[in-house]
């Protein structure tokens, strides 16, 4: 033996578990075992499924004709200009909708924050409210509001503005911006979240700025922003993950066509148009699989930045 | 002893969680929740938040076999037509104690993707309908022949004409027997065209229409001329004077109600198919023309039919003819589902027009078909034959369609009356329509099926929403789209 070499470290030695502990294991995997069923059965299966299906020909009502594909169907993707305006689509609504998401909740929150505002539990709860109503309903009730003939916010900007309002639903050009508006009526929990953010920043900082002759923007900017910037990371991965699967609204509005003039063919839409309404299983499973591996990327890339801009104040461990 | 009453109750408690988790999710929001007891057989009606779609559920009765009807691929997912097929399904379950009928009603817009879906999901229903051509094809090969079932039940089909079992032949399968038939002609209100002091549309096909003093052809542009004049703002103009303001319609003069698919409008100037011998996209020159028309109808300088949003508002409320501010509607015989005896009380049913002497009336047909996989063949059939025979007064009631046997159509036509007294319209205008039907059909399933009724859609969408629609160009840009659609393989 070389004397200069190291000596190995020792392996750690087994931990030996006391029966109680092992008991305590146990009872604790009975205990979870229904969540581990039920995502074995409801999520990892239909994954594996999915991925399975991604390299065949699958149609449902022509099962029999089930055929391997190999890459083909992700070869297809790169070939395919309905995934690039779909695509196109996604991008322009998360460059337009994830910036409010996370602005209008953060106004919103500071409103209901501030001191001077009387009655601070009912505009929260106003302000809550609109999340509780159903995604569809809350729809429908937009689909009325954004009606150009008798919509109350055209009826509004003719009355304020004397400007006849835009065809919101029918014209390509707004009707990203108004699925836009239509995504406020649902910041109520972003603005929840951010509310307790906001009341976690302790005051001693405040006092000390405000001793130090700071303004209250420089102390939004300089303690607030950075206090809260795990909240505000939190809720932009969020938002993200959301706006990239972003369906319902844009089905309803469009009848499932990504109308007008394919302006609402989310990525998301196109690839349940694919899978459930042109039948074409296989290539529908390779689009998810295709977003699923995009949206990883993004909230990967995204938790990269955390360094950069993220306030942990117990370090990020 | 403490561990053990500790295990036990453990366990109980696991083997709630997991039947818990197996459990179908609970809607996120109930809007709608009670309770029809009928004879063995609980009924909880529930309306869930998914995409709109009403979907009833039934817990199934063990001493039953369940057989599920789908309803909204065609016909029957109106909230008139709703509580109507609750009761058929009561009368069928109290008929016999066999057979559960569990009703699944979904909103038409939406039926083709969540059936598709049912059907991947190994949740196919057993009986769908009423549906038609268009719903058929959507589904190529999905249906059962039912010839076999036909002659092991031993099923009289005498009284039906042959040339509508051919009507119904799938690729050469018999997948339902003839239901329905629905031709199109016109709606118009009566108290509309009196306030406009105008002569009711003609009821006797190559009948004149008297208008201004002079008898004119009944034709699309005498329906534009006098649509324009039943057209009035908020200002009480019509379309045709100076001073008109396009923005501010109060009342419109015609629209192409529930039938504005461009399969549909197109097939107003002449019956069309879109694909030619070779495979390639066909759009004739007369679809064009129908389509310009209609385009125009919205978008023109005089303005005379709704345009989406128009459709959508308060003022129209998704059903035009039936808000009582529209004079006329082309649409087909099941639309005597929706009209509002409270909102349109003086109605009756004209001819349809003729564009360059020939006229055309769309036809619908319905029937109730059974997918190949359902797992209860015999049984669904004998549902089936109920809905033909016994049943189908009541079917025809909720439809509104013109029976194919012709030993029901008297009694059919009765029950409209009834349903819509004092209101008697001419019914033979229906009759007199069936020799004008679109042949090749509107419905008829192309190549890439899906894929080529979206693009059509779409282009449907263009004319309904665009006010500054390039016609042409966009005609151009649909030719291309559609020659590429139909050489894809689906």
């Amino acid at each position: 033996m070389n004397i200069l070499t190291k000596p190995k470290p020792a392996a750690p030695a087994k931990r030996q578990l006391t029966p109680g502990q092992r008991r305590e294991i146990n009872w604790g995997l009975i205990f979870l075992s229904p969540w581990i069923v039920g995502f074995l059965i409801f999520t990892a299966i239909p994954m594996v499924v999915s991925l399975v299906m991604s390299f065949t020909n699958y149609n449902p009502i022509q099962a029999d004709a089930t055929r391997f594909v190999a890459f083909q169907n992700y070869g297809r993707i790169f070939d395919d200009p309905q995934v690039f305006n779909a695509v196109g689509v996604t991008l322009r609504f998360v460059l337009i909708s994830v910036p409010l998401s996370i602005i209008l909740p953060l106004g919103l929150a500071l409103l209901v924050n501030a001191k001077q505002l009387l009655g601070k539990n009912v505009f929260r709860t106003l302000f809550y409210m609109p999340y509780m109503i159903p995604v569809v309903a809350g729809v429908m009730v937009w689909g009325g509001i954004l009606n150009s003939d008798s919509g109350w916010l055209n009826r509004f900007l003719q009355w304020a503005l004397g400007v006849q309002g835009p065809q919101w639903l029918q014209d390509e050009n707004w009707v990203l911006t108004a699925l836009a508006i239509m995504g406020f009526w649902g910041v109520g929990n972003t603005m929840l979240i951010m509310l307790a953010g906001l009341q976690n920043v302790p005051t001693e900082l405040y006092e000390a700025a405000k001793v130090d002759g700071a303004t209250a923007p420089r102390m939004f900017l300089s303690i607030t922003v950075p206090m809260i910037s795990p909240i505000i990371f939190y809720n932009l991965t969020l938002s993200l993950i959301g706006t990239f699967q972003y369906f319902t609204q844009a089905y309803i509005i469009s009848n499932g066509r990504g109308d007008p003039n394919g302006a609402t063919m989310f990525y998301n839409l196109y690839l349940y148009k694919t899978a459930f309404a042109f039948l074409d299983m296989g290539y529908g499973a390779t689009l998810a699989w295709m977003m699923f591996i995009v949206v990883l990327l993004l909230t990967v890339l995204l938790f990269k930045t955390q360094n950069r801009w993220v306030y942990y104040a117990g370090g990020n461990d | 002893m403490k561990t053990r009453w500790f295990v036990v109750v453990a366990l109980v408690i696991v083997t709630g969680l997991l039947l818990s988790a197996c459990a179908q999710p609970a809607p996120q929001v109930q809007i709608v929740k009670e309770t029809v007891i009928v004879e063995a057989t609980k009924i909880v009606e529930k309306v869930v938040e998914a995409t709109t779609i009403v979907e009833i559920t039934s817990t199934p009765a063990p001493d039953r076999v369940q057989i599920t009807w789908y309803i909204g691929l065609g016909a029957g997912a109106q909230p008139a037509q709703i509580p109507l097929e609750k009761d058929f399904v009561e009368k069928f379950n109290k008929s016999q104690n066999e057979i559960q009928l569990i009703p699944i009603i979904v909103d038409n817009k939406y039926a083709r993707d969540n059936l598709t879906a049912q059907i991947a999901a190994g949740n196919a229903p057993d009986v769908v309908g009423p549906v038609g051509t268009a719903g058929r094809a959507a589904f190529p090969g999905a249906f059962l022949d039912i010839e076999p079932l036909i002659k092991e039940a031993n099923y009289d089909t005498s009284d039906i004409d042959p040339a509508f079992l051919q009507f119904y032949k799938d690729e050469g399968k018999l997948v339902g027997l003839p239901f329905a038939i629905f031709p199109e002609f016109v709606y118009y209100n009566q108290a509309l065209f009196d306030e406009a002091k105008l002569a009711y549309p003609p009821q006797k096909y190559g009948a004149k229409y008297t208008l201004d003093g002079k008898e004119v052809d009944w034709n699309f542009d005498t329906v534009a001329e006098v649509a324009k004049r039943l057209t009035v703002d908020a200002q009480g103009n019509d379309a045709t004077q100076a001073g008109f303001d396009a923005k501010n319609i109060v009342q419109y003069g015609y629209i192409t109600q529930w039938s504005e698919h461009p399969r549909a409008t197109g097939s107003l100037f002449g019956a069309f198919y879109p694909v030619d011998s070779s495979g390639n996209g066909s759009i004739p020159d007369t679809t064009v023309a129908a389509w310009k028309w209609y385009y125009d109808s919205m978008w023109g300088k005089q303005p005379f039919q709704p345009n989406q949003a128009a459709i959508d508002s308060d003022l129209l409320k998704g059903n035009a003819f039936s808000s009582g501010k529209v004079a006329m509607a082309t649409t087909h015989l099941w639309y005597t589902c929706c009209i509002d005896k409270a909102t349109v009380p003086s109605w009756n049913v004209a001819v349809m027009p003729s564009y360059n002497g020939k006229v055309t009336s769309k036809m619908h047909g319905d029937t109730f078909a059974i997918l190949g996989g359902t797992k209860h063949p015999k049984e669904a059939f004998k549902v089936y034959t109920y809905m033909l025979t016994t049943g189908s007064a009541d079917l025809y009631k909720i439809y509104g369609g013109l029976p194919a046997r012709k030993s029901q159509q008297t009694d059919f036509f009765a029950s409209l009356d009834e349903k819509f007294a004092p209101v008697k319209a001419n019914w033979q205008v229906a009759l007199d329509s069936i020799p004008f039907m679109d042949v090749p059909n509107h419905e008829l399933g192309t190549p890439n099926y899906a894929k080529t009724f979206d693009l059509f859609s779409s282009l449907g969408s263009d004319f309904r929403s665009n006010p500054d629609l390039k016609f042409d160009e966009r005609i151009a840009t649909f030719k291309s789209e559609l020659d590429k659609v139909l050489k894809e393989k689906p």
